[in-house]
């Protein structure tokens, strides 16, 4: 799943702020459905794949 | 345990975070010493904390500007929006005072009138060009404001029908709502990271 992106290019690619990448990875902030899907898709992986921890 | 090193990225966000904090306080202090006679003169509690008030406005209108010029430049539009706000209502909040003796009240109320519009729409703008975080962030800054403020009428409403305190104005009400607005703004910000440095390279 590395595709050594900054936080500024996955935020271009995703259309969004390098704030809302920062605050997603520090889990400070739950991404609205479409965004989450718009990651996954981007990464190729399923949603759930990439947010949910290991419990 | 054990603090992760600094990225080069991060370090040098720190350094920049350190030196608009710098060049602001400078601002500031600058401010404060050439309005120095003005604040000086006798006044009103209220008009004191709008004074309060409109300075920080402005004191946030520069610290969006200095960190435009050393942060990367996106959303120049969003970002001229960002510094207009600020401006616009800390120049409504000065005028019913500052031009107290200068303009008619009249003209000097149509003014004060069309900043606050101006400055709803640059909110409204704002608000349209803004990613989720942001939108998140501002309705979350209102939530918390609006508790706030509601704790805070509850109690003093009680003083005031039991005759212990009273006397507050519309004018120190608006007043005291724009300062609970930073701290709470502040909080929330921090609460979703936005002081945290970029985790690149």
């Amino acid at each position: 799943m590395r595709r050594n992106w900054s936080q500024q290019e996955l935020a271009e690619r995703l259309g969004v702020s390098r704030q809302t990448i920062n605050a997603i990875e520090a889990e400070r902030y739950d991404p609205s459905l479409p965004l989450a899907i718009k990651i996954a898709k981007l990464f190729g992986k399923p949603v759930e794949t990439i947010f949910v921890g290991e419990d | 345990m054990a603090r992760e090193p600094m990225t080069p990225s991060q370090k040098r966000y720190q350094r920049r975070s350190w030196l608009i904090a710098l060049i602001a306080a400078a601002v500031f202090v600058t401010a404060v010493v050439a309005l120095d006679p003005v604040l000086h003169r006798p006044k009103r509690g209220d008009d004191i904390l709008a004074m309060l008030a409109g300075f920080l406005m402005m004191q946030m209108a520069v610290i969006i500007t200095v960190s435009y010029f050393f942060a990367a430049k996106e959303m120049p539009r969003q970002r001229m929006l960002q510094v207009l706000t600020p401006v616009t209502t800390g120049v409504a909040l000065f005028l019913p005072m500052a031009g107290q003796d200068l303009i008619d009240p009249r003209v000097n109320f149509a003014i004060v009138v069309a900043l606050t519009a101006a400055s709803f729409w640059f909110i409204w703008r704002i608000w349209r060009t803004s990613d989720e975080l942001y939108r998140s962030l501002t309705k979350d800054s209102y939530v918390v404001s609006y508790f706030v403020l509601v704790i805070a009428l509850w109690i003093y409403a009680a003083g005031e029908r039991l005759g212990l305190f009273g006397g507050v104005t519309a004018w120190g009400g608006l007043a005291f709502a724009t300062l609970i607005s930073f701290p709470c703004t502040i909080w929330v910000a921090v609460r979703r990271g936005l002081n945290r440095p970029p985790k690149d390279e």
